[in-house]
Order: C-alpha cells, then sequence, then structure tokens
C-alpha cells in the first residue's frame, strides 16, 4: 500500500486541472505579470533609465494630473482610439456585409478582394505610417499631393495642420485595422441561421430591417468582441503614430503610448514613464470593463 | 641533390610579379576569410574586441566608398595584429532606444569594449566610458578643434573620454549663383529671401530642417549670440530660456520665424520636415535660395541637379550679431576595463577613423567634416572644395551642443514652441511661457 502512494497522489495529481495549468501559469507569471507588477512598483519612485539610487514617492503620479500635457496627450489618444473604432467597425461592417452577400451569390474573385484587404493588415504600422507619409507629404515626394497640386495649383497639408493631421493618422489606422475588423464579423456573420433571414423575408421585411432586426442582435457579442480589441489597439497605437508624424505638429498627434515612450527613452525618465504607463494600462482596463459590463447587461436583457 | 638559386637578367621579367603574388596571395586569401559583415580577423586569434558603430559608420554602410575605405582600413590594421579578432555589432533602429540598451548593458557590466556615441549623450556615458589619456599624446589631442576636445572631456575629471570622428554644425545653404555674399542678419535674409522669391519664381524664400532639430541646431545659436542661453553651461544643462533676459531673447528669435510664415517667404510645412531627406527633396525640386540647416545636408545637396550652385555660410544672426557656432558629432567611447585592450582599440581606432589620414579618408568617403585641424588643413578634399572648407571654418570655433540630463527635455519643450508659433496656434509670448511651465514642472 505504502509502495502506492506517490503513485496514487501522482494520479490525483495528473487529474486537477491545477497542474496541467502550472506551465502555462509560470509563463504568465514570468513574462507578463512580473514586468507589470515591476512597471507598476516603478511609477511609484523616481527612478531613472541611466541607473542610480531612487526613492519611493507619489510625485510621479502628482506631476502627471498636474501637466497639461497629459491632459491633451490623453485627450488626443481618446479621439484617436473613438475615431478608429467607429470608423473600423463601420467600414469593416460594410466590408464584411458585401464580401458576405458576393460568397453566397457564388461572386468569382473574392478570394483575391479578401486577401487585397487583409494585405493591409499584416504589414506592420511603421510601414504604414512610412507608406502614408509617402504618399501624402507636402514635399516633392509626397505623391497625392502632388496629384493634387498639379490639378488645384495647391497641396493640401495632410501632416502639418494639426487637426488634420489627427484625422489623417486615424484614416491611416482604420485602413491598416479594418481588415481585422471584416474577419471577425464576417466570422460572425456565418454564425446567424439563414432560416431567420428566410422568415424576416417572408414576412416581408426589407434589407435594412433585416439588418437591424436579425443581423445586429445576432452580431452583438462578436461586435463586443471587437469593439475590445479595437479599442485596446486604438489606446495602444505607437509604431504607426511614430512613423507618420512623431507625435506633431505641435503635440496635436502625440498619444499616451509615445508620451511613455518619450518620457522613459529620452527623457531616462524611468519613474515617471512608469506612470503613464500605468495610466495606460488603467484606461484599457477601465475600456474592457465597461464593454464586459454592456455585454452582460445585453445578454441578461436578451 | 642541392637546388642552387642562380640570378638571371631574364629572370627579371616575371621575377617581381611572383614576388608580388607571394606577398599579395596571403593577404587576399586573408581578405576573403577574415573580413565578414560581423567579424574582422582571424576566427581563432586569442584576443576579441567587440565594437559596436552606427550602421551607416560601420564597414557594413550600404554606401561604397565608406564600405571601400573602412573595409581596407580594417583589413590593414587586422594584418598588422593577427592575433586580433575584432566582433562587429552594428547600431540600428531607434537611437533613443539604442542608447537605452547601451546604458543598461554598461550597468550590467557586458558593455562592448567601444561604442559610438553621439555628443549628445556624452554626459549619459561618462561615469561607464574610460579615458584615452594613457594612449594619446597632447599633440593628437591638441590637434582636436578646440570645441571638440572640450566636448570630448569630461568635465569632472578633466580626462579625455571620447574621440570624436567628425562634426556637423548648423548655419545657411544659399544659392551661390543667385547671392554674392550671404546675409549675415536674419533681417537681411528675410528681405533677401522674399525678394529672390518674387523675382524667380521660387516657391519659398527660406526654409528651415524643422522637426525635433530645431532648438537643437538653430535656437543656441541664435539666442548664444544674442548674449542669451537656453541652457545653463553646467552638467545638468539646466534650462534658464524662460528667465528674464533669455526669455525676451529667445521671442525676439521666434517671432523672426513667425514673420516669416506671416510673410509667405516660409511655409508652415517646416514643422513635419524634420529629416535632411525631407529638405534635401526640396532643394532638388529648385522651391528656393535659402536653407537654415546643418553641414551634415551637405552631401545630399551635392547630389541635386543644382547642387553646385549651393553654398554654406554661418548661422545668420538677428542684428548682424557675430554668429556664436555649436557642434556636435559622432565619436568612439571606449567601455572596456582590460588595459591591454584599451591600447589596442585606441591603436585600431587612430588607423580606421582617428588619424589624421584615416580621418580625412573616411569624412571624403562619407561626406563628413573631420574634426582634426591636420585633416582639414593638410587633406586636399577639404582644401580645395569650398563647401567642405566652409564647414571646416563654421566648426573652427564652435562650441559643443547642450548634451545634460535635462537637455532634451527642453528641446521637446521648444520644439513644441517653434511648432506652435509656426502654426500660428500661440504667439511667441504664450509659446515660451508654456514651454517654461512644461520644463519647470518636470524639474
Amino acid at each position: 500500500m505504502r509502495q502506492n502512494r506517490p503513485a496514487l497522489l501522482w494520479a490525483r495529481l495528473q487529474e486537477s486541472p491545477f497542474f496541467w495549468l502550472m506551465p502555462a501559469a509560470a509563463f504568465l507569471l514570468v513574462f507578463y505579470t512580473y514586468p507589470l507588477l515591476d512597471v507598476i512598483r516603478l511609477s511609484f519612485t523616481d527612478a531613472k533609465l541611466i541607473g542610480g539610487d531612487y526613492a519611493y514617492t507619489l510625485r510621479s503620479y502628482s506631476r502627471l494630473f498636474r501637466d497639461p500635457a497629459t491632459l491633451r496627450s490623453l485627450q488626443v489618444t481618446l479621439i484617436f482610439a473613438i475615431g478608429s473604432v467607429v470608423l473600423k467597425l463601420t467600414l469593416g461592417m460594410l466590408l464584411a456585409l458585401g464580401l458576405d452577400a458576393a460568397v453566397k451569390r457564388g461572386l468569382k474573385g473574392m478570394v483575391a478582394v479578401r486577401t487585397s484587404i487583409l494585405a493591409a493588415w499584416v504589414i506592420p504600422g511603421v510601414i504604414v505610417g512610412v507608406i502614408w507619409k509617402l504618399l501624402l507629404s507636402t514635399s516633392s515626394y509626397g505623391m497625392l499631393n502632388y496629384w493634387i497640386e498639379s490639378a488645384y495649383g495647391t497641396s493640401i497639408p495632410f501632416l502639418s495642420e494639426p487637426q488634420m493631421a489627427l484625422m489623417t493618422a486615424i484614416l491611416a489606422n482604420v485602413w491598416r485595422g479594418v481588415a481585422f475588423t471584416m474577419i471577425i464579423l464576417y466570422a460572425g456573420l456565418q454564425k446567424i441561421p439563414a432560416e431567420l433571414y428566410e422568415a424576416a423575408v417572408i414576412d416581408g421585411a426589407g434589407a435594412f430591417a433585416r439588418f437591424r432586426h436579425i443581423t445586429v442582435p445576432m452580431l452583438v457579442p462578436v461586435i463586443f468582441i471587437a469593439l475590445v480589441l479595437m479599442t485596446i489597439s486604438g489606446v495602444n497605437t505607437f509604431d504607426l503614430i511614430v512613423a507618420l508624424t512623431g507625435g506633431g505638429p505641435a503635440r496635436s498627434t502625440e498619444v499616451i503610448a509615445l508620451s511613455v515612450y518619450q518620457q522613459v527613452f529620452k527623457f531616462m525618465n524611468l519613474g515617471r514613464g512608469s506612470a503613464v504607463a500605468v495610466l495606460l494600462l488603467a484606461i484599457n482596463l477601465g475600456m474592457t470593463l465597461i464593454y464586459l459590463f454592456l455585454l452582460r447587461l445585453n445578454r441578461d436583457r436578451n | 641533390m642541392t637546388i642552387r638559386l642562380i640570378w638571371h637578367p631574364a629572370a627579371r621579367s616575371w621575377s617581381a610579379p611572383m614576388a608580388a603574388l607571394a606577398i599579395a596571395l596571403p593577404t587576399a586569401v586573408f581578405a576573403q576569410d577574415v573580413i565578414t559583415p560581423e567579424l574582422i580577423g582571424r576566427p581563432d586569434a586569442p584576443i576579441t574586441i567587440t565594437i559596436q558603430p552606427r550602421f551607416a559608420y560601420s564597414h557594413q554602410s550600404n554606401d561604397e566608398a565608406r564600405r571601400a575605405v573602412l573595409t581596407e582600413a580594417f583589413r590593414d590594421w587586422s594584418l598588422r595584429h593577427p592575433d586580433v579578432k575584432i566582433e562587429v555589432q552594428v547600431q540600428q533602429g531607434d537611437d533613443a532606444v539604442i542608447v537605452a540598451k547601451r546604458i543598461q548593458d554598461a550597468q550590467a557590466g557586458r558593455a562592448a569594449d567601444v561604442i559610438m556615441v553621439e555628443q549628445v549623450d556624452y554626459q549619459t556615458f561618462y561615469d561607464f566610458a574610460k579615458p584615452f589619456d594613457p594612449y594619446i599624446s597632447a599633440e593628437t589631442k591638441a590637434d582636436f578643434l578646440p570645441g571638440v576636445l572640450k566636448g570630448m572631456t569630461d568635465p569632472e575629471t578633466g580626462e579625455v573620454k571620447y574621440l570624436q570622428i567628425n562634426a556637423y554644425t548648423y548655419g545657411l545653404w544659399y544659392r551661390n549663383d543667385l547671392v554674392d555674399t550671404p546675409p549675415a542678419s536674419l533681417e537681411e535674409l528675410g528681405d533677401l529671401a522674399e525678394k529672390l522669391m518674387k523675382e524667380n519664381g521660387f516657391r519659398y524664400g527660406v526654409f528651415v530642417l524643422g522637426g525635433q532639430s530645431v532648438p537643437r541646431l538653430s535656437f543656441y545659436s541664435q539666442v548664444a549670440s544674442l548674449g542669451g542661453k537656453i541652457t545653463e553651461d553646467d552638467a545638468d544643462s539646466t534650462p534658464v530660456f524662460g528667465e528674464g533676459e533669455n526669455r525676451e531673447i529667445l521671442i525676439r528669435v521666434l517671432s523672426w520665424y513667425k514673420e516669416m510664415v506671416d510673410r509667405g517667404v516660409m511655409p508652415k510645412d517646416v514643422v513635419n520636415f524634420a529629416a535632411t531627406g525631407d529638405v534635401v527633396s526640396r532643394v532638388a525640386a529648385g522651391e528656393m535660395p535659402f536653407v537654415i540647416g546643418g553641414t551634415f545636408m551637405g552631401g545630399g545637396i551635392a547630389q541635386t541637379p543644382d547642387g553646385a550652385k549651393w553654398s554654406f555660410a554661418p548661422m545668420p544672426q538677428l542684428g548682424g550679431v557675430a554668429p556664436v557656432m555649436h557642434q556636435s558629432g559622432w565619436s568612439w567611447g571606449m567601455f572596456t576595463d582590460d588595459a591591454e585592450k584599451q591600447a589596442l582599440i585606441t591603436d585600431l581606432l587612430m588607423d580606421t577613423y582617428i588619424g589624421p589620414w584615416p580621418m580625412a579618408r573616411w569624412g571624403e568617403a562619407g561626406g563628413y567634416t573631420p574634426t582634426r585641424s591636420s585633416a582639414l588643413q593638410h587633406y586636399s578634399a577639404f582644401l580645395s572644395d569650398t563647401p567642405a572648407r566652409s564647414f571646416g571654418q563654421a566648426l573652427a570655433d564652435a562650441i559643443p551642443l547642450a548634451n545634460g540630463r535635462h537637455a532634451a527635455l527642453t528641446e521637446t519643450a521648444l520644439t513644441n514652441a517653434f511648432q506652435q508659433v509656426v502654426l500660428g496656434t500661440m504667439t511667441p509670448e504664450e509659446a515660451v511661457d508654456e514651454a517654461w511651465s512644461t520644463v519647470q514642472l518636470e524639474l
């Protein structure tokens, strides 16, 4: 009996889900949780990237909320994220509906259409920024402005005027990310039973009524997932902005992620940069919780 | 049996080539074997030196002339030091991130033996860099341009911590076919630019390399020339631009840029033109007769269709006062504690980048201005070439740019001030005050 005891324990251990979750948990703990907690710890210090002693303090946070630049960055980030999410969702939905209708009608060339839309999604953000800069610059190499100037004798300051620069950054981000939204929504559309549409047609429902009363309600869970992912990606956008505008002109496109980079790598202010990063994390968490709450509310209502 | 070698006049015809071949063959084999992108020297050499150059300044550069000069210099040195192999780890990517990585490497004691460092980061690495003093003579030190030597020297210890391989400064690029004597004052520049713009159909009168470079490259000179200061000359580069007379001078300087935009002489677009290529493309399109820009733009401008029509002059100043010029550039910093390696590294650098002849050759190939007087004064490329001679003259009395820990913060705040003024969203007074309060909050 005694000899069998370790084997018994081993068998019980194997039956436990915790045993099988341990490798993943250890991985998450070492590579995600620990760095996250360390960033939170550093945000309560005056640590410099260059090293040396540091003290625990709340000054990083008190400066953060007194600094008008932080509030401006927050505002820019929210406009950028909301603009990106709304446009990505709208265009993604239109593309998904169009693709779905085309596939159902057996139109040829849909694989090519899907591939061309997806191509933008696989391009790294930095490259997207460079491509858009090459396209929109008022310099001699700006292709779009070259044509506009040839036709109308004037160029459009897509990247030089503060408000227009932010709109341009949003459009570039939408161009890059709309394929992802389209995929998610298209996958959601495939799960809606065809019988629902057939019954609605028999009842005399038009295309818009079918969209409003069948497609949207059935897609709500998928839309919420898309919203969470798009919001997080929008709030965290860094690479595209750096390459396209560098946060300018006059900080008009300086999103929070760019402030983190500036504080840590340019000013070598690790404590302050960590505080901004924690703020970014809080925004992401807050938005995600709001979406989850709304999703639950929607489920309860149904 | 004994083989006797008998000299015969007829042997001359083949003996010389054979002798040359005998010498060249091992060299060629050596060169093929040991000059790779990552390794210079024999793989089995007992001593290893790790070097971290910038990609464009390395023997891996995309530029053929640079690659040829550096490959030859490194090969020659390696042939003389068969017991040493050089591991090359090029620096690629974002400069700020590279600096952060180097700091962490240095703190952990795993830094490369010798690393390229930009002048604006000298302060950051003073504590880690080892002095070159034991290995270079007083004559060598004295041969560096005075401002360059000052920058390379740790102000606390008085030791030479860096060997600067090139230098750049900021001034006025002008069309020499339209302007006989470059304007010495900003007021004169504005009037002349407006006149030439109208008379010659230029799109703009004057263009400036905008973006983050503006404070570093224009304001420091334009404020200092009027007797003001942007930062203190201390180790931290403590900002003072918002105090008393400094504030007034900075407002005057910013007002000039605003006036240029209001008069239609300078476009608002400059806020988005931060890279040399952005401005050079406009020069190539023949859009303006003047550019406020750096000596580092020389290579790009020379390659434009009208490249020969462009010359360089020191920075014009408000009221035409004598310009105070600033300089910056890239250097080598030594991080190894091993004295034997330190001596070898200094010798290597002297034969590749720092000695007068290698510096001149490298400078000519790369289009950079040497930092040593002997290279500037005795090498034909820098005597005969007009822009290169102008760069040397402009750098002769140039002082190092501020590089203390608050310098980046100040530059970012002033860049924003410049952009707000040029875009017309703030007056110069408002922009300076906002920049000052931003900086104060961080301090």
